[in-house]
């Protein structure tokens, strides 16, 4: 397959979005978004993707929201204003160092709060005066994880569920191995769900226990974060589709 | 003005020490809320920036509307709120991504010339065609009719893993959005490229 036709295959297929009606069952621009950004369930981009190879109203919105991603992991100061010319293969660029400063910023204040939380714990009930119950009823009851706690959850569906707060918060979840170390996160999460990618946990062995915490940016100000919880990783189930048995270069 | 027909955000006027929200039209106040100026213009200056990292370059000369459109969505947000919050970047582009995809699907939905048509003059549609030959778009539609009957036939997981190559997503990426390993998906792409072509060829088409 050479590269000019597979140029225009993508032309060709960015061609239907001219004229393109939205239906009744589009996906909402914020969860076009959320699965481009995993920042939903696996079955959810799923979804997304098979609409996709049928309206392409919103194949065209998909190509708006990684343009507009691509932008940003550039780095750059334009505008992700160009659509992809229709003659090249645009790859994405590693995510920009801006980002990963942050998710170390996040993952120091996420150890601070954890080494915070377990000194307040060791000094035990006879210390336990009015600043230690503030503190655990802020900690306590703000989201309650929906994963037993210490559950084995596979590397490939490793999905964190937890309780819905209230009514107009976003989510924000980072998941740490047990030196603290910055595994995988994500923000600004409407779902109340989080599947980790794989990818992510490639460094993470297998029977490790992983620890997370999910913070939430409420619109009644502030922002509070939810006790700290924690997950064994365990091996893959497996893939939910076989492959036929044909060789890669049979055709 | 194309957006922001419904609604208004009013720069204060000048020696004002407050911005209003209200309705249009129906002037109702009920709902205003008095603002910091400096607060306001914080965010206003947030999602300008979010709105240049989201907006295509054919959108640009509209991006002043949308910023309005998305700072509505804000100002709503805002106004459940007790006090100010700080509003992430990404937060920001999130919502001026989705005010931008609202406001064209309402753009794409009030077209009344049927789907085919290749009016140029059309400013919503969303691909406006870099090709000035006629000849050559139209071929460039026929295959893309070609592929829109010849992907509706694949299987599942070719299907989805051919979608995304059609969107210029890498095998990496792909994989990543589908769960599955790359080693897999790209298996799956060779295989559902080499089944719409086939069916391409079948309908006269060349790929």
């Amino acid at each position: 397959m050479s590269n000019d036709s597979g140029s225009r295959l993508r032309g060709a297929f960015e061609s239907l979005s001219l004229g393109a009606r939205p239906r009744e069952d589009c996906p909402a621009p914020e969860a076009l978004w959320a699965a481009l950004h995993d920042e939903s369930s696996l079955e959810e981009r799923r979804s997304i993707v098979t609409h996709m190879s049928d309206c392409f109203s919103c194949a065209e919105d998909w190509r708006l929201a990684k343009a507009a991603r691509e932008a940003w992991a550039e780095g750059s100061a334009a505008p992700a204003t160009d659509l992809p010319p229709r003659n090249t293969i645009k790859f994405p660029a590693p995510r920009a160092s801006p980002r990963r400063r942050q998710l170390f910023a996040l993952a120091a204040v996420f150890a601070l709060a954890v080494v915070g939380l377990g000194l307040l714990r060791l000094v035990g009930p006879d210390t336990s005066g009015s600043h230690t119950a503030e503190y655990r009823q802020a900690m306590e009851g703000v989201v309650e994880s929906l994963v037993e706690q210490g559950a084995e959850l596979p590397r490939d569906r490793c999905l964190l569920r937890w309780s819905e707060a209230e009514s107009d918060v976003l989510y924000d979840v980072l998941v740490t191995d047990e030196q603290l170390r910055e595994v995988f996160s994500s923000e600004a999460l409407e779902a109340t769900e989080l599947l980790i990618p794989a990818g992510a946990l490639e460094e993470v062995a297998e029977g490790d226990k992983l620890l997370w915490r999910v913070g939430l940016t409420a619109t009644d100000g502030g922002r509070r974060e939810s006790e700290t919880f924690e997950f064994v990783l365990a091996g893959p189930v497996g893939e939910e589709v076989s492959l036929p048995a044909e060789g890669k270069n049979e055709s | 003005m194309l957006i922001c027909r419904e609604a208004s955000i009013l720069s204060p006027p000048p020696g004002s020490d407050n911005l209003t929200v209200f309705q249009r039209g129906s002037a109702r106040v009920d709902q205003a809320r008095e603002l910091d100026p400096e607060r306001f213009k914080e965010l206003r200056r947030g999602m300008e920036a979010a709105v240049a990292k989201v907006c295509p370059a054919w959108l640009r000369d509209r991006s002043d509307d949308l910023v309005q459109m998305a700072m509505m969505r804000l100002m709503a947000i805002e106004r459940k709120s007790a006090e100010p919050r700080e509003l992430k970047p990404a937060y920001l582009r999130k919502v001026a991504y989705s005010s931008m995809v609202d406001e064209i699907r309402r753009q794409r939905r009030r077209q009344e010339v049927p789907l085919g048509d290749d009016d140029p003059e059309r400013p919503w549609d969303v691909m406006p065609s870099s090709d000035p030959d006629p000849e050559h778009l139209h071929a460039s539609r026929q295959l893309g009719e070609g592929i829109r009957q010849c992907l509706a036939r694949l299987i599942g997981p070719r299907q989805s893993a051919v979608t995304l190559y059609l969107q210029q997503h890498t095998v990496p990426e792909a994989a990543r959005l589908l769960g599955w390993t790359p080693k897999r998906t790209e298996n799956l792409v060779y295989r559902g490229l080499r089944d719409l072509r086939e069916c391409l060829r079948k309908k006269g088409l060349e790929p």
